[in-house]
């Protein structure tokens, strides 16, 4: 069972720089190769102005609090009997290449059902004009508690 | 002005369904999303680890990975990526190599200010679940 204590652990804020090569290769190995995430010539001549991030990359640039979860040693999560139960993202705006994020989170909930142990991580990501860009929500399921 | 999104607002029907996707899993697929998503969890790239430390039956894809793939069917459908803005789903059935899953999506109901919400889920060839109980709510023009 994980400790109820941990319940409001704050997380960051981190830090996270949008890389356009990293953009690309989100949405490749998404399966995804529509040409405002990856051709500039073409995303100029849209409203945009330039390539944006798969919503998805959020999982990369909104969802480094929820890592830390599974890694900190003080919550001692056992990460071979943990599986990612449920996942929820709200965007707000697009990312851009450069685009500075700034991640904050916290362990919004700690339950059990069963023999099994839910861990919730809820975080918020704001670029560098303190834009909310993406809230997200994961949970975490630990089987035999 | 590249014009990104084809539908509009007025033109969708509660119960419209958004054209499937489907993709058989593959395990090069894990390792490229590890690679992607900085998710190196050894149950999605190492079948030793996968079968004798976490018992499964094989490497499984990442479950964010699998929710991409569904963010793609509904972006396929809107245009303009930056028209999703909600995506949920739970993380229900385990895919492993050589395993087909098919993305889909169904108007539930439409809402003030342009808002569309949909059902959004994933399912095998066989029909066992994958993603369940998804949303997804978009904006269109």
């Amino acid at each position: 069972m994980v400790d109820h204590k941990w319940i409001g652990k704050a997380y960051g804020p981190l830090k996270y720089e949008i890389g356009r090569e990293k953009m690309r290769e989100y949405a490749s190995a998404a399966k995804d190769e529509r040409p405002i995430y990856h051709d500039e010539e073409f995303s100029r001549g849209t409203k945009y102005g330039d390539i944006i991030g798969m919503p998805n990359f959020a999982a990369v640039y909104a969802l480094r609090g929820a890592g830390m979860v599974l890694l900190d040693p003080e919550v001692k999560l056992n990460l071979a009997m943990l599986v990612h139960g449920a996942q929820e993202f709200e965007w707000f705006t697009v990312v851009k290449p450069n685009d500075i994020i700034v991640e904050t989170g916290k362990i919004a909930d700690i339950y059990e059902k069963g023999n099994l142990d839910f861990v919730v991580y809820e975080g918020e990501a704001k670029n560098q004009r303190d834009e909310l860009v993406c809230r997200s929500r994961a949970t975490f399921i630990i089987r035999g508690g | 002005m590249t014009e990104l999104t084809s539908l509009k607002y007025d033109d969708i029907q509660v119960g419209q369904e958004v054209p499937a996707f489907t993709h058989k899993f593959d395990r090069m697929d894990a390792i490229i999303y590890a690679g992607a998503s900085g998710d190196f969890n050894p149950i999605h790239t190492n079948p030793f680890f996968a079968k004798e430390v976490a018992m499964l039956p094989d490497v499984i894809a990442h479950g964010l990975f699998n929710m991409a793939l569904l963010g793609k069917t509904v972006v396929d459908w809107i245009g303009d990526p930056g028209y999703l803005k909600k995506l949920s789903c739970q993380f229900r059935g385990m895919v492993i190599p050589e395993q087909t899953v098919i993305f889909k999506g169904k108007v539930r109901e439409k809402l003030e200010g342009n808002l569309v919400v949909l059902d959004v889920w994933a399912e095998k060839d066989d029909g066992s679940e994958v993603l369940k109980g998804g949303e997804a709510t978009v904006y269109l023009p």
